[in-house]
């Protein structure tokens, strides 16, 4: 219900930026989630959003109004949007419709028990409006919460890392729940999380941010097919990029690379030079024809043998993600054919790998 | 009205966190009232009882006289008497005598002959208040006998004390007590009450709600406020009910005092906490500022006593004010001409760190 626009937005904490430079718009209505490592600057952007921090320079405008710029700030209980934390944040000596009816004031009695309850009911806990948080659960709390930001009817709606506190399980059903409501109520949704397969089943648009910038924008499956850049690649769906060599861009859209002895034409726009090869693991496939690799690890993860495998033309280069059908031995040779991946140009100097999260390292290859 | 009704919610919730848990329930009301009374039957440099000892190398008439009429007091007790001026530094020493009265074997010979004659009093000094007020009262039994001799000496000092006739410390220090005991309980409410809300992670919630932060303000420092003046009361009743001090001045004016008071002491612990992040960070910091408040105060020992610098520095007290205010109108019945002065110190604390703290609950210093 009302659309989000940042215009170079800068914050510093000492000399470390956590936000830097963002420019970006969220259409109005939009779900939108804030993709990246601990550290990258989510929250700071969201927490700019709410008004809970200051911007160094730039300007932010929800709905079309200019709320902070230089020299203008308008303050978080103007705003009117609604935030969910991470740890609930709820008054543990209120009752839940205490809790909820509590930024309702300047409603009529009746009005306001009408929300709490209509609130309590579209997250489900319709009967429990005079229980007191210590006698919910994690995921009722977390619901109580949200039934609290819902019940003023906000604008924009915030959630910062909303289910970190909850099991796997209580993930998904909350992730469904949030969509429910997103759809209910169409406003504007931003959901930090650092856990990307969280971020991708829930909204319509993820930000990747790394080093306070957002990295991309874009659909979960642009994402995939089509990252901005190298972090992007590696950072979302367990991939991997390789040093390859673009001979020609070709008229569909696609690239003639040489890597190792190969020569092969993969989806991209990248002019004759250096670049990179993204893949995912859903790009490989073990093959009788193919590349040359090794294999350097084998685990055994969510039904399937995942080897690590180094081509053996790139040694140096990142170990390749393969699903096998089947056992296979540290050292034994194969060949990987490739399907997709995408190519991005590689600039003079050689990109930083940056170290994925564990939690990303163990994802479940798309 | 709507200001109000907001309000009114905040004041809730605020009581119903000190309320509905029991142990600060408890901590409302236990320590105002046990340590009322242990001040008031602990903290008394009253003489009630001094053993002393008697060297009378006179053997007249009227050293026992002079020794008859001490022992007549009830408050001095003859513990031993001695032979020989070897013996007086050994009843010292030991502590068993707080005092020991010498009459030196011309006593009577110089009384007779209309010359001076000395009483020697050694006492211990390690205990320097008891031990003036030994001395005190064996000078006045020693002009009492001197006057009824005939008046040798022209001139008698009589002594008159005002607003405390019996020179009673307790008279002293317990209506300064009304002010010092309820505002650490004051301070420490309201330093944990931001802290509070900071660690459990409700404070942002509190902030992205439509409360302003006057209201926030507001809502936070009135509770704590009730709470001190509650205290005080409690404080106030066993002083004047169970040991009796008479009050000679208005209530309405202690109680206008004490509302200045408690507000002064509450912004100071407001801006505490909106600095602390957690609650053991306010709890160091109270420790850390009460102490100084304490001895600055005027509490224990004069102001007047003071080198300058510090009494310029207790200005910034509002318990030295809010002591001499509570006192004076107490025991000496001042009326607010009288006090008017004690206020301006009072109000000009309040009106720093009350808007300090709501100024400090958005930009906490990071």
């Amino acid at each position: 219900m009302a659309e989000i626009s940042f215009k170079r937005v800068s914050r510093r904490f000492g000399n470390t930026p956590a936000v830097d430079n963002v420019s970006t718009t969220l259409e109005s209505g939009r779900f939108l989630a804030l993709l990246g490592p601990s550290g990258c600057g989510k929250t700071t952007l969201l927490r700019l959003i709410a008004g809970l921090e200051r911007p160094d320079e730039g300007e932010i405008a929800l709905g079309g109004q200019v709320v902070a710029a230089p020299g203008r700030f308008v303050e978080p209980e103007q705003r009117a949007l609604g935030m969910v934390f991470q740890s609930y944040a709820l008054w543990p000596h209120m009752s839940v419709a205490g809790n909820i009816g509590f930024g309702l004031n300047r409603l009529p009695r009746v009005e306001r028990e009408a929300r709490v309850l209509d609130a309590l009911r579209m997250v489900g806990l319709g009967d429990m409006f005079d229980r007191k948080p210590h006698e919910l659960s994690g995921g009722q709390r977390q619901r109580v919460a949200l039934a609290r930001s819902l019940a003023a009817r906000p604008r924009i709606l915030l959630l910062d890392e909303p289910l970190a506190n909850l099991d796997a399980h209580l993930r998904q059903s909350m992730l469904a729940e949030f969509r429910r409501i997103h759809a209910a109520t169409g406003c504007t949704m931003v959901f930090v999380t650092h856990d990307q397969n969280e971020a991708m089943a829930v909204a319509d648009q993820v930000g990747v941010m790394d080093r306070g910038r957002i990295e991309q924008m874009a659909t979960p499956m642009d994402l995939f097919d089509r990252p901005a850049t190298p972090m992007v690649a590696r950072f979302v769906g367990n991939g991997r990029t390789l040093p390859v060599t673009v001979q020609e861009r070709l008229a569909d859209r696609t690239c003639r690379i040489r890597i190792g002895d190969r020569t092969i034409a993969v989806p991209g726009q990248v002019a004759h030079g250096p670049g990179w090869l993204c893949l995912h693991p859903r790009d490989l496939s073990p093959s009788t024809e193919g590349i040359a690799g090794t294999i350097s690890a084998v685990r055994f993860e969510d039904g399937y043998y995942l080897a690590d495998v180094l081509l053996d033309a790139l040694p140096e280069a990142d170990a390749l993600p393969l699903r096998l059908p089947g056992p296979a031995r540290q050292g034994e040779k194969l060949r990987i054919a490739l399907r997709g991946g995408w190519v991005l140009p590689r600039d003079g100097v050689p990109e930083t790998p940056i170290a994925a999260p564990a939690e990303v390292r163990r994802g479940v290859p798309a | 009205m709507l200001f109000l009704s907001q309000l009114l919610a905040l004041i809730r919730k605020e009581l119903l966190a000190i309320l509905k848990d029991p142990s600060s329930r408890t901590l409302l009301f236990a320590p105002a009232l046990m340590q009322a009374l242990l001040f008031g039957y602990g903290a008394t440099y009253d003489l009630t009882h001094a053993p002393f000892a008697v060297l009378d190398q006179s053997r007249s008439a009227a050293s026992t006289e002079i020794v008859a009429r001490l022992e007549g007091t009830g408050v001095f007790h003859r513990i031993a008497t001695l032979e020989n001026t070897s013996q007086i530094a050994g009843q010292i020493e030991s502590g068993d005598a707080l005092l020991v009265l010498q009459f030196q074997p011309d006593f009577a010979a110089k009384l007779a002959g209309g010359a001076e004659a000395p009483v020697q009093v050694i006492l211990d000094g390690r205990n320097s208040s008891t031990a003036g007020l030994a001395s005190a009262y064996v000078s006045s039994i020693v002009a009492g006998y001197n006057a009824d001799q005939g008046a040798t000496t022209p001139l008698t000092i009589v002594r008159r004390a005002w607003f405390n006739p019996n020179f009673e410390s307790r008279w002293n220090l317990m209506p300064a007590l009304i002010a010092s005991l309820s505002m650490l309980q004051t301070l420490m409410l309201a330093a944990l009450s931001v802290a509070r809300e900071r660690e459990q992670g409700t404070f942002d919630q509190l902030l992205v709600t439509p409360l302003t932060p006057t209201q926030i303000l507001i809502g936070k420092a009135l509770p704590s406020i009730l709470v001190g003046l509650l205290q005080s009361t409690i404080i106030f009743l066993i002083i004047r009910y169970w040991f009796g001090i008479p009050m000679n001045g208005q209530v309405w004016l202690m109680y206008l005092g004490l509302v200045t008071f408690t507000t002064a002491a509450v912004g100071l612990g407001l801006s505490i906490s909106a600095i602390a992040l957690t609650m053991q960070q306010a709890m160091l910091y109270t420790f850390i500022v009460i102490m100084p408040l304490m001895l600055l105060s005027g509490l224990l020992t004069p102001v007047q006593n003071m080198p300058e610098i510090l009494q310029w520095a207790t200005y910034a007290n509002p318990l030295r004010f809010g002591i001499d205010l509570v006192r004076r109108v107490y025991l000496e019945g001042a009326t607010l001409r009288e006090v008017s002065f004690d206020f301006i110190p009072l109000l000009a604390v309040a009106a720093v760190t009350l808007p300090l703290a709501a100024w400090l609950f958005r930009h906490r210093l990071s």
